[in-house]
């Protein structure tokens, strides 16, 4: 137990046994299903009173022809977005480029002749 | 005056933690190897007859910091794990407001799928094994019935899979205000999540203050100590609200992965039975955020299976002296 008490026997007694009562109490507290109903009616209450000052503030800049928080918060999230499809259009790009290199040494490996020299002849054919 | 406080307050702290105060986050060297958007995968330094070994990815929670598997030399997992394998861990990064909008597969799914993606072009391997710890190992779970023939063994580590009466936290999810939230809020701040977690033991900042009274003369502890604190208390995670939200309502409020009624953003479901990777599932007796009955896999998941119980609690199967038993299993069921 924590010593602050000193050696003094009856405080420490005294001081294990509100520790007890008190994490007793807390436990059941923070167990009891009205008491978790209250907190998340009261977090409701504060987010939704967020969303109304979020709300109000947003048509105050509009009023004003400004960008709002959540214009700009949408624009953001565009942007994330487009990062994304960036982000699986290169990298399916580069898989397929993988792809494209290993069938062409595949060829090459078969025909026995360098790939560089069928795409050439194939160009040469086409100009004719 | 208040600011003159703070800093009175902070090196006060700083003088108590001593050397460990600019202890690094995650302590085995390691390089950033890709990055996409917040995410990014760790890998870290190859031990010499790891190089053809199948990737270990470890998969970490999104409310908290990767690190944890890496807090010191003496319990890091990834440090045990890299003597035998190539390791590489997602890091999920500081979600903002930038990310309130994605769904909650985006993560599951989606960049666990880059991850693998990126670690098939870098290792050639098309399959990996994976160890997810806490929420980390319920992404990791849902992704094996997602991608069945991407993983080849799977450490699940006091992850919640069954969120039938799943404790406290399911109390608290049960009335979450889900709509208001995603009405309101852009994501759920790290510190409230922190704070959480600490009222759910009213007590329990008394305990650690007096724990730390009776063994900061131990530098062992006090490293660990010093460690922790760093990770839970100064490092917060936001979670993106619009993924909170499928969270709470489609895991812990309606149990959908249990009950096989899981499906991603793009209405892919997620089937249990589909999953073919060999499981070892860690938890632990003292659990109060995964209680024990919460890491039974779902009826359906017919694939061959293992359990562990450490007769420890949350983070003490990570770093307690139980996490030293739990990653030498873990290893062994690896190497079978």
């Amino acid at each position: 137990m924590y010593n602050f008490m000193g050696d003094n026997d009856f405080m420490k007694k005294m001081y294990e046994q509100w520790e007890k009562m008190m994490g007793d109490h807390f436990e059941k507290l923070v167990h009891d299903e009205k008491f978790v109903s209250e907190i998340t009616k009261a977090m409701a209450a504060t987010m939704t009173g967020k969303f109304m000052g979020t709300k109000m503030m947003d048509e105050t800049f509009m009023a004003m022809n400004l960008p709002t928080r959540g214009e700009m918060v949408k624009a953001l999230q565009k942007l994330v977005d487009i990062e994304e499809r960036l982000i699986d259009l290169s990298e399916r790009l580069e898989d397929f480029e993988k792809n494209t290199t290993d069938a062409l040494s595949a060829i090459e490996q078969k025909l026995g002749v360098p790939v560089d020299n069928l795409q050439k002849s194939k160009a040469k054919s086409k100009k004719a | 005056m208040l600011n003159e406080i703070d800093t009175t307050i902070n090196n006060f702290i700083s003088a108590q933690a001593g050397e460990w105060d600019s202890m690094p986050r995650g302590v085995t060297e390691r390089e950033m190897v890709y990055r996409a958007g917040n995410v990014k995968i760790w890998k870290f330094k190859q031990e010499p007859g790891t190089e053809d070994k199948m990737p270990m990815l470890f998969v970490p929670s999104l409310i908290n910091r990767w690190y944890i598997l890496d807090l010191t030399e003496e319990t890091s997992f990834v440090n045990y794990f890299n003597k035998f394998f190539r390791c590489y861990m997602i890091d999920w990064g500081y979600p903002g407001v930038e990310s309130g909008h994605l769904p909650f597969s985006n993560f599951y799914h989606k960049y666990i799928n880059r991850a693998l993606n990126f670690l098939r072009r870098e290792t050639g391997f098309e399959k990996v094994n994976m160890l997810g710890y806490c929420i980390g190992g319920t992404m990791a779970y849902i992704y094996s019935c997602l991608e069945p023939e991407r993983i080849n063994k799977l450490i699940l580590l006091a992850s919640p899979i069954n969120f039938e009466n799943a404790g406290i936290s399911s109390l608290y999810a049960k009335d979450f205000p889900a709509e208001e939230f995603v009405n309101s809020m852009d994501y759920m701040p790290g510190t409230t999540i922190a704070s959480f977690f600490g009222n759910i033991q009213p007590l329990g900042l008394l305990k650690k203050t007096q724990m730390f009274h009776q063994k900061y003369k131990d530098p062992k502890f006090k490293k660990l100590f010093v460690a922790m604190e760093r990770w839970v208390a100064d490092d917060g995670v936001n979670f993106p609200a619009n993924a909170y939200r499928e969270f709470l309502t489609h895991l812990y409020k309606e149990n959908r992965l249990f009950t096989n009624k899981l499906a991603t953003h793009e209405e892919i479901t997620v089937n249990p039975a589909k999953r073919g990777a060999e499981c070892l599932v860690l938890n632990a007796t003292m659990d109060h955020i995964v209680p024990l009955h919460c890491t039974n896999l779902p009826p359906a998941d017919n694939a061959k299976r293992e359990v562990l119980t450490f007769n420890t609690g949350h983070v003490g199967i990570t770093v307690g002296k139980y996490g030293t038993d739990a990653k030498t299993k873990a290893v062994e069921f690896l190497q079978r």
